[in-house]
């Protein structure tokens, strides 16, 4: 089990990831896992932060379990109702000089995901994300 | 956590991305990149993720940015040495058939100077 809190800082993500770090090393999930993972943490704590703009007092929660050949993680923060995952995905087939970087975040992370889920519960935003700790590393996206 | 040594070679500058490239380490890239174009407007730009651990969005916005300076100047951008990691991500981000990716560092400053 990993729980880290951590405020709404983006500076304070470094230390989830130092972290979440010892977490997979100690549990030995897979390298390809714990890096799609970290990814995931940066781009869904910097949205909350970003977006939700929480309470600087408030904490943000981040908890992992594995069960079985699942990692399963959850992401809780207090600020204002925001659906990560309901943005239109991009268009990533323009050139260089078309491309816009937004959203992108997120739909790598729902590509590099098996499962992401978003629910408001008590007045907080809570998150969810599971990948399987064996799945074939080609086989998640087309 | 994260270092880019910078080295010159003729006139291509070889910057290697050891570490993370996520939220808190690509503004540092950024400013890094800025400055060194604005001292020397090389010619080839290459970047090496030999080192590196994974690449976020905030990350692939850097090297957007990056890859459009160097266009503009006439000059160009080259990726190499990519883990598998790091090409999966390229590939969902659509990054892949837009950038100029090489398999090593040689290679890569070999196509900058051309």
């Amino acid at each position: 089990m990993f729980a880290y809190t951590l405020k709404p800082e983006l500076d304070k993500m470094v230390g989830l990831v130092n972290r979440f770090h010892d977490f997979c090393r100690a549990g030995n999930v897979p390298e390809t896992v714990e890096r799609h993972i970290k990814l995931a943490l940066d781009e869904l704590v910097s949205n909350a932060i970003f977006y939700g703009k929480p309470d600087p007092d408030s904490l943000i929660r981040v908890s992992a379990r594995v069960t079985g050949q699942t990692l399963s993680l959850e992401i809780i923060d207090s600020g204002a109702p925001f659906d990560p995952f309901s943005r239109q995905d991009p268009d990533t087939t323009l050139s260089i000089a078309e491309r816009d970087i937004g959203g992108l975040g997120i739909h790598l992370v729902k590509k590099l995901m098996d499962h992401t889920s978003y629910q408001r519960v008590d007045n907080q935003n809570v998150v969810r994300l599971s990948i399987n700790l064996t799945k074939d590393t080609d086989s998640n996206y087309e | 956590m994260s270092d880019f040594p910078c080295e010159l070679s003729g006139n291509v500058l070889v910057v290697t991305l050891v570490g993370r490239l996520d939220t808190n380490t690509s503004p540092q890239l950024e400013k890094l990149l800025a400055e060194k174009l604005e001292a020397d407007p090389v010619k080839g730009l290459v970047i090496d993720f030999e080192p590196t651990e994974y690449i976020s969005s905030a990350g692939l916005r850097v090297l957007l940015m990056a890859a459009k300076k160097m266009k503009s100047g006439g000059g160009k951008l080259i990726l190499c040495a990519m883990s598998e990691h790091v090409q999966e991500v390229f590939d969902i981000a659509g990054f892949t058939p837009v950038f100029n990716i090489e398999a090593d560092r040689a290679l890569a400053i070999s196509a900058g100077r051309a």
